[in-house]
């Protein structure tokens, strides 16, 4: 009897799983679904803006890994055991030229350093940005670079928000092609600019206005409508993935994604930049 | 008989049909003093045996012990031998067998629900975002919880593994929240990476967790209906 009992619990749990998956597929391709989809599709072509991607080639100031290239005045920003790793620099005048993003500066250079073990924390990643001539490396500069380097051209392209970006949910929507524009080809992805390509299902805008607001975003909260308003304004500022052939590992093939607000950049503030860390 | 002597055909015709070879078959000449206590003790054996032959043409499946194979399978097992066991009066071996079926009922529930929720992504992409979106539609992710590879690793040597093998179900956790999530890659927020072993327990998929309950609770199972069957009746 006792077998009989499991049985049939057994029976019974698997027969309500199934009802639940075929009555939730059916539920997703109604009329208000199809509808929400369309309209969710539309909003995401209107807020296309351009990216660049950097990819391996030319000779130029940008770069990713190996030794910063700072000007003789600036250090690289520390940590509790010496300098942090040195990520990405970039030339804005050539960024603006390649068809960058309108609100960053046209002039300067940015340089990027992340901290491990600051997972979590806003400041995961800090920027520095200059408008002095890079005059060689840093006298602080002295450890061996963690990751290998490689000169990276600018490549530009459209990117669109994800849905993840506008805080859908994609269990109201009808079944719909992935991508619209720019789509991952599988390869590790660093750009500046553009939208973030999210590991996990986070609206980083919202969650970068509530660090920058000194709030928990692993919490709960009840956003105001100006807390609403003040997430358009955040930027994808780079995006830097694991790349195993710079010898960057960021958790199992995790990534940084570093915003700025869109008024800081194009005043050229980025002491205040948002840094969060994803992985799988 | 000596040699050279004549056979004594008188005696060998009073020996004739005594019961024994010699005698033949005539009763014995001599009291037998042990009779009594042999004829008692021979029916008691008889009728021992026939017990024992009318005990052994009634027994049914669930009266006999599971084998090996059978011992093995969660739940089942555990509860076939705490039938076994009942009906020989053995009362602790079948609390301890019925305790073992329990048991295994608890990761049993997580695999079921898994099973439950749809089992793998057979159609589409097998990117990680197409999976992880496909999972969410499945309710197997809920809105804003971070799914964990929590066997093969997405970056590492998974990147020799493909995407239909290592994006599915079976190899990814739900993470309750993204600090646990977080603080199995590394420091997170100030806290401490989990220890090795934690790491692995908090990263792994149910089926897995369920896997090290079943696999020495089928073992002691096994154990103990392989020495039931060995036991005389």
């Amino acid at each position: 009897m006792l077998v009989g009992l499991l049985g049939g619990m057994v029976v019974v749990a698997t027969a309500v799983g199934l009802w639940r998956i075929v009555r939730r597929s059916h539920d997703r391709s109604t009329v208000a679904s199809i509808a929400l989809t369309a309209q969710v599709q539309r909003r995401r072509k209107r807020l296309a803006e351009p990216v660049l991607r950097l990819v391996p080639g030319g000779d130029q100031f940008t770069k990713l890994g190996g030794v910063p290239d700072l000007p003789p005045d600036t250090s690289p920003p520390m940590g509790a055991t010496g300098p942090l790793a040195f990520l990405a620099q970039v030339d804005l005048a050539s960024a603006r030229a390649a068809g960058g993003p309108e609100w960053l500066p046209s002039e300067g250079r940015i340089y990027f350093f992340y901290a491990p073990f600051r997972h979590g924390f806003a400041d995961v990643v800090q920027v520095v940005y200059s408008l002095g001539d890079s005059g060689g490396i840093a006298p602080a500069s002295t450890l061996a670079p963690p990751y290998r380097e490689r000169r990276a051209d600018l490549s530009p392209a459209m990117s669109c928000p994800s849905f993840e970006w506008l805080g859908v949910d994609v269990a109201d929507l009808a079944r719909v092609a992935d991508e619209i524009c720019e789509d991952e080809d599988g390869r590790p992805t660093h750009k500046i600019g553009g939208y973030p390509d999210e590991l996990q299902d986070e609206q980083m805008s919202l969650s970068c206005e509530l660090i920058a607001r000194g709030l928990d975003p692993d919490g709960v909260h009840e956003t105001s409508p100006a807390i609403e308003r003040a997430t358009r304004d955040w930027r994808l500022l780079l995006q830097m993935d694991s790349d195993p052939d710079l010898k960057m590992s960021f958790g199992d093939g995790g990534r940084l994604y570093i915003f700025v607000k869109r008024s800081d950049a194009r005043n050229g503030v980025f002491s205040r930049t948002v840094a969060i860390w994803q992985s799988t | 008989m000596l040699f050279g002597a004549e056979p004594n055909a008188s005696k060998d015709s009073e020996l004739a049909g005594t019961g024994s070879y010699a005698r033949g078959d005539d009763p014995r000449s001599v009291p037998d003093s042990d009779k009594i206590e042999y004829d008692r003790m021979a029916a008691g054996q008889r009728s021992r045996n026939d017990a024992q032959e009318h005990q052994a043409s009634r027994t049914g499946y669930w009266q006999q012990h599971p084998g090996l194979g059978e011992s093995l399978v969660p739940v089942w097992g555990s509860a076939r031998e705490a039938i076994a066991d009942a009906y020989e009066g053995d009362v602790v071996g079948a609390v301890a067998n019925a305790a073992l079926a329990a048991t295994d009922l608890v990761p049993g529930a997580f695999a079921v629900k898994g099973l439950a929720k749809g089992g793998a992504k057979l159609a589409g992409s097998h990117s990680w975002k197409a999976t992880r979106r496909w999972m969410g539609e499945q309710g197997m992710l809920s809105k804003g919880q971070h799914g964990h590879h929590g066997i093969v690793p997405r970056g590492g040597w998974g990147k020799h593994i493909p995407d239909a093998v290592k994006n599915q179900p079976w190899n990814i956790t739900a993470m309750p929240n993204a600090v646990t999530h977080g603080r199995i890659h590394g420091p997170y927020k100030g806290q401490p990476q989990y220890g090795q072993v934690e790491r692995y327990w908090r990263g792994a998929p149910d089926w897995a967790k369920a896997a090290h309950v079943w696999g020495p609770s089928g073992a002691a199972t096994a154990v103990d209906a392989r020495q039931e069957r060995k036991k005389p009746r």
